[in-house]
């Protein structure tokens, strides 16, 4: 299970088990993408392989986050210092600095369980290498966004429209983000309906109107 | 934000802002250490820093201008501001090259500062090349004489080395830390190839995790201008500035667990262990822990 110590923000108890933090179309091949879950740094990413990777966004070198690094084939280098890590294991197979050095097996990035389902990508917290326990919906990616409301209270009040599935992401104690699917005829409307959330939980006196 | 308690960091000089900067009418408020001050210049041009609320408001900090920059200090630094020797030399361009802010601690800006193996990836054409990104063998070392880290015999293929820079050259470099949170720079001088250009990283730990860097050029250069001198300087420190924002923690791990060093991190070994007996836990990750 990856140490969590070094984020830059505070880490939040979750359930052990499967978070879904982004659209499966919101990442395409080649572009690393940071994401938080309940205040821990994690790079997802897609190999040219169509592969979903999710680590600890922190290079184990000099903790740079590896967001910032750049995918080739099926693997993350550092912008740093261009260490380069295997998509497959996380072990790190080349130091610019030292070309003829092969590196010692120690050096690997943490791993998180990552996987695709129903649209969406999911990174799995907690010891455990089952599979997201998510029917396959047949739902389309359409919009995540980003609200500043915790992500209990946002749940509670998701009020989903017909043909239309959500799953909120917590970020930090009063952040969240959802991630909302439909239907392909409903995907405007899908639209609509996070804008809208978003509005509903952001805007104060409404929010105490309710 | 309070005065931090830590001896070591407390009994040195720190750079708290440039002199023509701060004129009678124009004082500075700024932060050292956690603790607000006001630097002001009295009507006779002397310097004064002054604590700014916290439990020892009022009180005057000692201070000295020394290379165009002001230094002040809470504690009782055992010894003086270092000596530049190429300051003083009659054909030497002194240009102070401005401030960046930045949002990690100085120890991290130091151990950048000491780093040749991110020059092809962050310098990109500029302080290295992408097909050229070894780093050859190198010393590093504690001088106890003078109770400063040293590392020498660096050698790097840079296509773009300084402003006054008209194609690549292999620059050897000699690397010193002065204290904790200044550290200088020798490296081959375009112009002159016999000669070392000198510059300096000279930092005012604002908190444990925010800096203020003030970058100084002690050049050999008969054609750039001050201002081709501060904006090559302040180009590349941009350019650090997207890492070192970017390292988790903002602060420095002491913990030699915490992450894994290769044979081009013998300068940042030999920091992190210096600041180990200095005791010097101000901007660690351990400090910000306690």
């Amino acid at each position: 299970m990856p140490t969590e110590t070094y984020s830059d923000h505070p880490i939040l108890p979750l359930e052990d088990g499967w978070h879904a933090v982004a659209l499966s179309r919101d990442l395409p091949a080649g572009a690393p993408f940071p994401v938080i879950l309940g205040g821990r740094e994690i790079v997802i990413w897609r190999a040219e392989s169509g592969a979903v990777r999710a680590w600890v966004d922190r290079c184990p070198h000099r903790g740079m986050r590896l967001s910032l690094g750049f995918v080739r084939g099926d693997t993350l280098s550092c912008l740093y210092h261009g260490w380069r890590y295997r998509g497959e294991g996380g072990g790190c197979d080349h130091i610019p600095a030292h070309p003829d050095l092969v590196p010692p097996k120690t050096i690997t990035v943490e791993l998180y369980g990552a996987a695709e389902a129903a649209g969406l990508v999911w990174v799995r917290t907690g010891e455990g290498t089952d599979a997201p326990a998510v029917p396959d919906t047949g739902l389309n990616g359409a919009m995540s966004v980003t609200i500043d409301a915790p992500a209990e209270r946002v749940k509670a009040g998701l009020a989903l429209p017909e043909g239309m599935a959500a799953e909120v992401q917590p970020v930090l104690a009063t952040r969240c983000r959802v991630h909302v699917t439909a239907e392909s005829d409903r995907l405007k409307a899908a639209i609509a309906f996070a804008e809208a959330l978003r509005r509903r939980f952001e805007t104060p006196d409404l929010f105490a109107a309710e | 934000m309070t005065l931090t308690k830590d001896k070591a960091a407390l009994n040195d000089w720190y750079v708290v802002g440039i002199s023509t900067d701060v004129t009678r009418s124009a004082p500075r408020r700024t932060r050292l250490l956690g603790q607000d001050i006001r630097v002001t210049r009295a009507a006779d041009g002397a310097i004064c820093v002054t604590l700014t609320g916290g439990e020892e408001d009022g009180r005057a900090a000692r201070a000295e201008e020394h290379y165009g920059f002001i230094w002040a200090t809470f504690g009782a630094p055992n010894r003086c501001i270092f000596p530049l020797a190429e300051a003083f030399e009659p054909d030497r361009r002194v240009v102070t090259c401005g401030t960046v802010d930045v949002a990690a601690s100085g120890l991290r800006l130091v151990e950048n500062f000491l780093d040749m193996a991110h020059f092809p990836f962050v310098h990109t054409d500029i302080l290295g090349a992408l097909d050229k990104p070894e780093v050859e063998q190198y010393q590093a070392e504690i001088r106890a004489d003078v109770d400063e880290v040293w590392a020498t015999n660096c050698r790097f293929w840079q296509p773009l080395a300084a402003a006054a820079s008209k194609g690549g050259q292999m620059s050897h470099y000699v690397y010193r830390v002065v204290t904790p949170f200044n550290v200088l720079l020798y490296k081959t001088c375009p112009e002159a190839p016999d000669r070392f250009d000198a510059i300096a990283l000279f930092i005012q730990p604002v908190e444990a995790d925010r800096s203020i860097a003030y970058p100084l050029m002690v050049v050999v250069d008969s054609t750039s201008t001050d201002e081709d001198i501060v904006m090559f300087q302040q180009k590349i420190f941009l350019q650090d500035r997207i890492i070192l924002e970017n390292q988790r923690p903002r602060t420095l791990p002491l913990d030699p667990r915490a992450e894994i060093p290769t044979r081009a991190d013998l300068s940042s070994v030999a920091y992190r262990r210096w600041l180990k007996t200095k005791a010097l836990r101000y901007g660690s990750y351990e400090y910000a822990e306690a």
